[in-house]
């Protein structure tokens, strides 16, 4: 297993995408997702908005073949203590400087996927597994969640890797947000 | 969304995460309470991932500092 790690990732490196870098082929099998990483990132990237990270051959200056890519935002999950939305915002109307809200900081995975060529080499639940670790190892501010804005064919696999649905108002939505509770990776007391 | 991406965007926004109300808002508190570590095997395997990722991405943010240096 090792050894077959080491041929598959030795070559590769990851880099943050910066405003000025594009995306010159990528495809997943899903165009929105490919529009993404090839259209749209920079906009998010240049607005700070979230922040791309993409997999890829350490020659590969171009982006030209990028194996997989991650797209990553500041979040957080809110709940209150009303009923409904309705309630919400009569009573926050009334009383502006009284939310009755509590908030968590959380990181936001907004797009995520592996190239149509790399699949079933297990690099989405590596990374993934990278990305949760990322904000609990040398945190430089709290954050408790990691959400994501999964696409309805992924969510079997983020439910696999202990994501769970956030409401079941979007349950039928071609997306879903789900979260992973970070304190989940604590060792035991 | 941010009207300045909205508006420019072809695919997919990505979704704002909801405040949440009544029985969302109590299950989602109740699940925080709960004790549900992973297991040690699997907190290994994160780990193995995450160095293995950061040492990809150590080594990709060096190479584009020397390639940025060279340029300049």
């Amino acid at each position: 297993m090792q050894q077959q790690y080491d041929e598959i990732f030795s070559p590769l490196i990851v880099v943050k995408l910066e405003v000025e870098d594009t995306v010159k082929s990528f495809d997943c099998g899903d165009d929105d997702l490919n529009d993404f990483i090839l259209h749209e990132s920079q906009l998010y990237r240049k607005e700070k908005l979230a922040v791309t990270y993409v997999l890829k051959e350490v020659g590969d200056m171009a982006n030209e073949h990028i194996k997989a890519f991650f797209s990553l935002s500041n979040d957080r999950i809110s709940i209150s203590d009303f009923d409904n939305k309705t309630k919400y915002n009569r009573f926050s109307r009334r009383f502006n400087n009284r939310k009755r809200l509590k908030s968590y900081p959380a990181a936001k995975i907004g797009r995520f996927a592996v190239d149509a060529n790399m699949k079933g080499k297990n690099i989405g639940s590596i990374l993934l597994d990278f990305i949760k670790r990322y904000f609990t190892a040398d945190n430089k501010t709290g954050c408790r969640f990691i959400t994501v804005d999964a696409y309805a064919a992924a969510i079997p696999f983020y439910l696999h890797n202990g994501f769970v649905p956030l409401n079941e108002e979007d349950v039928d939505d071609p997306t879903r947000l789900l979260y992973f509770d970070l304190n989940d990776l604590d060792e035991e007391e | 969304m941010h009207w300045n991406i909205k508006k420019k965007i072809m695919a997919r926004p990505i979704k704002e995460t909801p405040i949440l109300y009544g029985e969302d808002a109590r299950r989602f508190e109740a699940r925080m309470q709960e004790r549900r570590r992973i297991s040690s095997e699997e907190r290994a395997r994160i780990n193995t991932n995450y160095e293995l990722v950061l040492g990809m991405l150590k080594r990709g943010e060096e190479l584009k500092r020397q390639r940025h240096a060279a340029t300049v």
